[in-house]
């Protein structure tokens, strides 16, 4: 239509046309879907539509020869006809009143929000201007709602645009980063981000908006934002992106976690210290008990069978006692020891702890006639503590070659494969299984499921195999079936390339 | 007839120093223990200050590592400086197995370093060993 306009100036000499177009002109005015206002270099309505009739609640008649101010609301009406001149003197297709928001005045005093479009036509009459304008009530109703949502949010929220402007934040936002949202709107979003992170920060937008999909920010790194007087607060970040008719945006949710790492610090604080506890408790008992196993077992030897039955059984139970509490104590220790003893992670070729371990297991593979079958040669080389692999690798072939069935010698089979990122290590055996009921109870500390004396051991290997998996970000679990065998899961994180 | 050895335990924990004694007592030499339970008495001793005036220098030394008021690193590293003392042999007794130990023990002169055994057997084993191994295999300096 613009065009076809347009195209109507450039031959208004020919009057003829211009007549002809006149009247296609009203047709197609009066068929818009959009109500349409003609107005004259007077500012007179020359022509109005049906919308624009609908619109403004006046008949055509009220409208035609009516200074265009009769549809603006009071408090622009003064400055309205300086507006419409210098649209006159230089006209040209645009929306009016950009960046400001528009109101209609209809009849009864009542404003509607709208959006103007301005179009210059020459007619056989003289340059007349076309607006076209809009309803957006309804829109600005969505958008408010969606503020009252943002606004209502438990969490701190912050709409940021293309170009990383911050477009809308709500209150919660304004409390966590210090700033009122007239400081925060039109700046961009790097305001809140720490300098050290800020250089780097836009790039890492890029490319959120290169493939926008919802996620949290910044995946295990910690977050901190920044606030106004330069403090930082740790944060979890959620993105979204919001595909608006007017482009994409980011909807970026802001948890403030200063409480949840208070707490996070002191319960690893508490568990350090309980751990450092168990560490002296276990490693300094361990002097005193020596004694006590070593002389009621130096008791035993000398006077073994010289005193009475009951002196023998007496000693029985000295010798017994202490020596299950010296193993108590040992693996408490080696269970302290390993958040205190442990090494950095490093590439570790579990192959070579594997071999390692097959040959401190030598004895008693052979004892049992079992076999131990490596299925994945090699096994891949993953992060981790060598001391602690080998330790958790002698746990758990250990208990594979030790809950055996009476009738079958044990076969134990050993493999790994990636898996979602991570190495999958499995060790199946064909032992005594496990009924699954008791499938968390066997990895709790000192908790037995056969009674002492059928099979060695305090029960604390497990719990140790799976404290040294935490260490290592990995999980341990089992599935089992009793009288079948069972097969022991655990993960490993693989080396990561240098430089990723 | 064969001499006596005479072996100087230090060692303040006395259910140690007596287990070493009886592990030594059914020994295939005669042997002579004198037992001290802390390090300064022990440097007393092997430099003959009194009241150790006149004892007699050990062939062998079995020396624990924490012990009161000298600790046995000390009593080690005194024993090495002194050129009449430096060839006795000093076996080191620990609970401690830590690598950077071992280690930096024998750099200062210790011939031997020897975990105590937790268990009885175990400890009446090593002593067994460190018996045949010094009073017999090895053949001591003349004290």
């Amino acid at each position: 239509m613009t065009t076809e306009i347009t195209e109507t100036r450039q031959t208004k000499d020919t009057s003829a046309d211009a007549r002809r177009g006149d009247g296609s002109f009203r047709v197609i005015v009066e068929a818009a879907p959009n109500a349409m206002i003609v107005v004259d270099g007077n500012r007179t309505i020359t022509l109005v539509n049906k919308s624009a009739e609908r619109l403004f609640a006046y008949a055509r008649e009220e409208l035609i020869g009516q200074p265009i101010e009769l549809l603006v609301p009071d408090r622009a009406r003064a400055s309205h006809p300086r507006h419409v001149d210098s649209f006159f003197r230089q006209p040209t297709v645009r929306a009016m009143g950009a960046g400001r928001e528009l109101f209609g005045r209809r009849k009864d005093g009542t404003e509607v929000p709208i959006e103007i479009g301005l179009n210059p036509v020459d007619t056989p009459d003289g340059p007349r201007t076309l607006a076209s304008i809009i309803d957006i009530t309804e829109r600005k109703r969505e958008e408010a709602r969606f503020r009252l949502v943002v606004e209502a949010a438990p969490n701190a929220m912050i709409i940021v645009d293309r170009t990383q402007t911050i477009t809308l934040v709500n209150r919660k936002a304004e409390d966590l980063f210090g700033y009122t949202r007239e400081e925060l709107v039109g700046q961009r979003v790097e305001l809140l981000v720490p300098d050290r992170v800020r250089q780097r920060h836009p790039s890492l937008v890029d490319g959120f908006l290169d493939d926008p999909q919802a996620r949290p920010m910044g995946a295990g790194r910690e977050l901190y934002g920044r606030r106004k007087d330069g403090t930082e607060v740790p944060v979890e970040i959620g993105l979204s992106p919001l595909e608006a008719p007017d482009g994409m945006f980011m909807l970026v949710s802001i948890i403030d976690i200063t409480e949840r790492k208070r707490h996070e610090d002191e319960l690893r604080r508490s568990n350090a210290d309980l751990e450092q506890f168990a560490y002296i408790a276990s490693h300094d008992l361990q002097e005193p008990l020596r004694m006590v196993a070593s002389y009621t077992e130096l008791l035993a030897q000398r006077y073994q069978g010289k005193l009475d039955e009951r002196a023998d059984k007496y000693i029985f139970y000295a010798v017994d006692g202490a020596k299950r509490m010296q193993r108590l104590v040992a693996d408490l220790l080696a269970y302290a020891r390993v958040g205190s003893q442990g090494q950095p992670l490093a590439p570790v070729a579990t192959s070579e702890v594997v071999r390692r371990v097959l040959q401190l297991l030598g004895p008693t593979i052979k004892r049992e006639s079992a076999e131990v079958i490596v299925e994945s040669e090699p096994l891949p080389v993953v992060m981790g503590d060598e001391v602690q692999l080998q330790q958790l690798f002698l746990n758990l072939l250990g208990n594979a070659l030790k809950f055996r069935r009476d009738d079958e010698a044990p076969r134990v089979r050993v493999r790994a494969e990636l898996k979602d990122g991570a190495w999958l290590f499995a060790i199946a055996d064909n032992g005594i299984g496990v009924d699954m009921q008791f499938a968390e109870r066997i990895f709790q500390m000192f908790q037995r499921l056969h009674e002492r004396g059928k099979y060695d051991g305090s029960g604390i290997g497990l719990s140790i195999s799976k404290r040294i998996l935490d260490r290592h970000n990995g999980r341990l679990w089992l599935e089992s079936e009793l009288g079948r065998g069972s097969t022991f899961f655990f993960t490993l994180a693989p080396v990561r390339e240098v430089g990723r | 007839l064969i001499p006596t050895v005479r072996i100087l335990v230090v060692e303040d924990n006395p259910g140690d120093a007596d287990l070493i004694a009886d592990a030594f007592a059914d020994a295939q030499r005669p042997v002579e223990l004198q037992v001290l339970v802390d390090g300064a008495q022990a440097v007393d001793f092997l430099l003959r200050r009194p009241p150790y005036a006149h004892a007699r220098r050990p062939h062998l030394v079995l020396l624990d590592l924490n012990l009161p008021k000298i600790g046995g690193r000390d009593v080690l590293r005194e024993l090495k400086r002194h050129e009449d003392l430096a060839h006795i042999p000093v076996v080191v007794l620990t609970t401690s197995d830590s690598p950077n130990d071992i280690a930096s023990l024998y750099a200062s002169g210790a011939s031997a370093y020897v975990c105590k055994a937790v268990d009885l057997t175990q400890f009446q084993r090593v002593m067994r060993g460190i018996e045949s191994f010094w009073l017999s295999v090895a053949k001591l300096p003349s004290a």
